[in-house]
């Protein structure tokens, strides 16, 4: 059973880096709107994930999605930081019932507020570190800031969207 | 010692961090310093490869475009041969008055494009085999594209002109003021003329063209379209926003610059420089 869940998890992964690097990365929305949806294999994770691969893991999937866009360290820099404030962040979020015995994230079991709200700091996070970056080659905090805000809300959108269609499914094959 | 190793035994995960974040902004940081393209990845051959097959499938499913842009410049190609009366445009060169050939064309595919990052890069599915060389500029058939940056055997990666450390020298056409392109990093689809010293007669609408002073792309290539006009606080220089003629959101096909005579040209360049000092 656990092999099957990580296999399917890597096969997300996969899933998820194609999609942000050949369709995302290719849309020309906005200046001000520029999603990225491939955190959200960190943001799955179960809660039990030991730090050390927490951190590793997102190292290299930030350092990944480096590789096609010519960004050296930049996502790696902004995975490595929401994958070191993610305990913080998932003891924050703590329902008042506990987690019990739900053991990753998930729409079905913990809610879509839940769900949601806890995507949503994680992407903040990532998006002002990323972006802010972005601060070495425009000199523009301002605009930089819209860009963070808007870039946020719909990256956030798109993952919960996503995670509803990845839940179904599950339900699907049971 | 054993509490210090005790110490960071407990702490390992702060220490790890740190040290994945310092590394990161290692490569940033080096990265940004200017012409540094150690770590410019879609050129190997791992992305590389994924690129151009997703490419290649992707082709399918814009054939009818990619022929109406073809038509269209095989229109316009048609229509300067015969105002032309160079005979050599149909080998892809352009000469000069004496005839010789000063620039000859490779054409490529692009199969790697970002356009909202800071800094862009372009992917061809050309390299060195074919001739490509860094520091070569790239055209399309309605305006500049960049300039070489890195090659392999197979591929080859571009600076995108939406790269804020592209420079280029360009001019207004019907004034011939010349200025400065820079890019802010923010809308790709418009691009600053800084430096603008003799304002004359510019006025919005007016065609924005590559000059000779820049060797990398032939004189007279589209650069854009003058939006608005600006002045610089404190000085005498304009600042012209200018929307781009090329649609870097669509980039297909393009051709790699090669100016033959740029080693004689880099050479006496040099030897002044170095005469100087």
């Amino acid at each position: 059973m656990q092999v099957i869940n990580w296999i399917l998890r890597v096969v997300g992964l996969v899933f998820l880096i194609m999609f942000q690097v050949l369709v995302l990365n290719r849309l020309n929305v906005s200046e001000y709107v520029h999603p990225y949806v491939y955190p959200m294999f960190i943001i799955l994770l179960p809660f039990d994930t030991p730090r050390w691969m927490l951190l590793v893991v997102a190292y290299l999937i930030g350092f990944t999605i480096d590789m096609f866009n010519n960004t050296p360290g930049m996502h790696a820099a902004a995975c490595v930081f929401i994958a070191y404030f993610r305990p913080q962040l998932i003891k924050f979020y703590t329902p008042i019932t506990g987690y019990e015995s739900v053991t990753s994230p998930s729409i079905s079991e913990l809610g879509v507020i839940w769900f949601t709200m806890f995507t949503a700091t994680t992407i903040l996070l990532h998006h002002a570190v990323y972006f802010l970056i972005q601060l070495f080659s425009i000199n523009d905090l301002g605009f930089l800031m819209i860009r963070i805000g808007l870039s946020t809300v719909v990256s956030t959108l798109l993952i919960v969207i996503l995670a509803f269609l990845f839940a179904k499914r599950k339900v699907r094959a049971k | 010692m054993r509490s210090f190793f005790l110490f960071i035994i407990r702490h390992y995960a702060i220490f790890m961090f740190l040290f994945l974040e310092l590394l990161s902004f290692y490569f940033i940081v080096t990265h940004n310093s200017y012409q540094q393209t150690y770590f410019i990845n879609t050129a190997n051959t791992l992305s590389g490869n994924v690129l151009n097959s997703y490419g290649n499938f992707q082709e399918y499913f814009s054939l009818r475009e990619v022929n109406d842009s073809l038509m269209h410049e095989n229109a316009m190609l048609r229509e300067q041969l015969l105002l032309s009366q160079i005979a050599d445009t149909v080998n892809h060169t352009v000469s000069d008055s004496t005839g010789k050939p000063l620039y000859s064309y490779i054409p490529a595919e692009v199969i790697g494009n970002t356009f909202t990052e800071a800094n862009n890069y372009i992917t061809l599915n050309k390299g060195s085999s074919d001739g490509i060389q860094v520091n070569m500029g790239v055209i399309t058939s309605g305006g500049i594209v960049g300039r070489v940056v890195k090659v392999s055997p197979n591929f080859s990666v571009v600076m995108s002109v939406l790269h804020t450390q592209f420079v280029s020298r360009v001019a207004v056409k019907r004034s011939n003021a010349q200025g400065r392109l820079t890019w802010d990093g923010k809308r790709p689809t418009h691009i600053d003329v800084i430096q603008v010293s003799e304002p004359g007669t510019i006025k919005k609408g007016d065609s924005i063209i590559t000059t000779k002073v820049s060797p990398m792309f032939p004189p007279d290539i589209m650069v854009g379209t003058l939006e608005s006009i600006g002045k610089d606080p404190g000085s005498n220089y304009y600042t012209l926003d200018v929307k781009l003629s090329t649609n870097f959101s669509s980039l297909k096909y393009v051709y790699v610059v090669n100016e033959i005579m740029s080693k004689e040209r880099n050479d006496l360049e040099n030897q002044i420089q170095d005469a100087g000092n």
